[in-house]
């Protein structure tokens, strides 16, 4: 299984659902669960750039890209933002996440929380992303540009 | 005589919500997608509509032809799931063993072991 896939556009939410089309489509011939997984950060990775991107000098539109290899799988998103105080707090989720030893204590933590409190909502994509779809987060913030990177063995969890 | 069969269906870009009081029993069926920016926006109201017509009821909530949600799905499902707790005199939770739908399945269950009248079960994909 070898797939790659590189896709710019502008962050308008109908994009959301064709990204997981894509994806899938590109990975048609992975194992179910890995596909699901896949799909399923991809779609949560672009929501994120669509609802906070901004469009500045570096990052215009919402970037992009999957690497599928039989060994490894990579999704990666890049989109602009001036907004250094949101970056930091997703960057403190991608860390919580990343440090995690239990991720589904973690994810569990954030339901509990949601029940707690109907009215809350969000913040749980980061801790889906690792619990549900087994992989591994990275984020860079360098010149009003915001870079999540998903990475998984194919075989396994991240 | 006895109630009448009552039906309702509510849909939004792509997610159907399917649902029914008989006899004592009523039965909410998610088929679909629920994957628009603010799903609360059409759920909440929606949901807490449902939850009145299923007051008292034994309630079967069907997630197994539920395709895709995302995570902001989730905090007005189980959250309907909550409410029903409060109100009904059993609630079973479906969800089907397809790979995305068992995380939701565990988690589900853990959060049922904090519920009164919660029973969660899955069925073969």
């Amino acid at each position: 299984m070898q797939a790659h896939l590189q896709l710019t556009f502008a962050p308008m939410w109908p994009n959301v659902r064709e990204i997981r089309q894509r994806v899938g489509a590109a990975l048609q011939d992975c194992p179910a669960q890995l596909r699901s997984a896949a799909v399923m950060t991809a779609s949560e990775l672009v929501e994120n750039a669509i609802k906070y991107g901004e469009n500045v000098p570096a990052a215009s539109t919402v970037t992009f890209e999957l690497d599928a290899t039989p060994s490894f799988l990579s999704i990666r998103v890049v989109n602009g933002s001036t907004n250094a105080s949101g970056v930091a707090e997703l960057e403190r989720r991608v860390d919580e996440m990343s440090k995690a030893e239990d991720k589904q204590a973690l994810y569990l933590a954030r339901l509990e929380q949601l029940l707690a409190n109907a009215d809350d909502s969000g913040k749980l994509g980061i801790y889906r992303i690792g619990f549900e779809g087994g992989f591994d987060l990275r984020l860079e913030y360098q010149n009003e540009v915001v870079t999540v990177t998903a990475t998984r063995k194919a075989n396994g969890n991240a | 005589m006895g109630m009448p069969d009552q039906k309702w269906q509510f849909e939004q870009d792509g997610l159907i919500i399917n649902a029914s009081r008989v006899n004592g029993r009523g039965t909410v069926a998610w088929c679909g997608v629920s994957d628009s920016r603010t799903p609360g926006l059409f759920l909440r109201p929606v949901l807490r509509d449902l939850s009145e017509k299923m007051k008292g009821a034994e309630v079967t909530v069907d997630f197994t032809k539920l395709e895709y949600m995302n995570s902001a799905t989730v905090s007005p499902l189980i959250n309907f799931v909550k409410t029903l707790d409060g109100i009904c005199s059993r609630i079973l939770v479906l969800f089907s063993e397809t790979d995305w739908q068992r995380t939701h399945l565990q988690c589900m269950r853990a959060i049922a072991t904090t519920l009164r009248h919660v029973a969660v079960q899955s069925t073969p994909a």
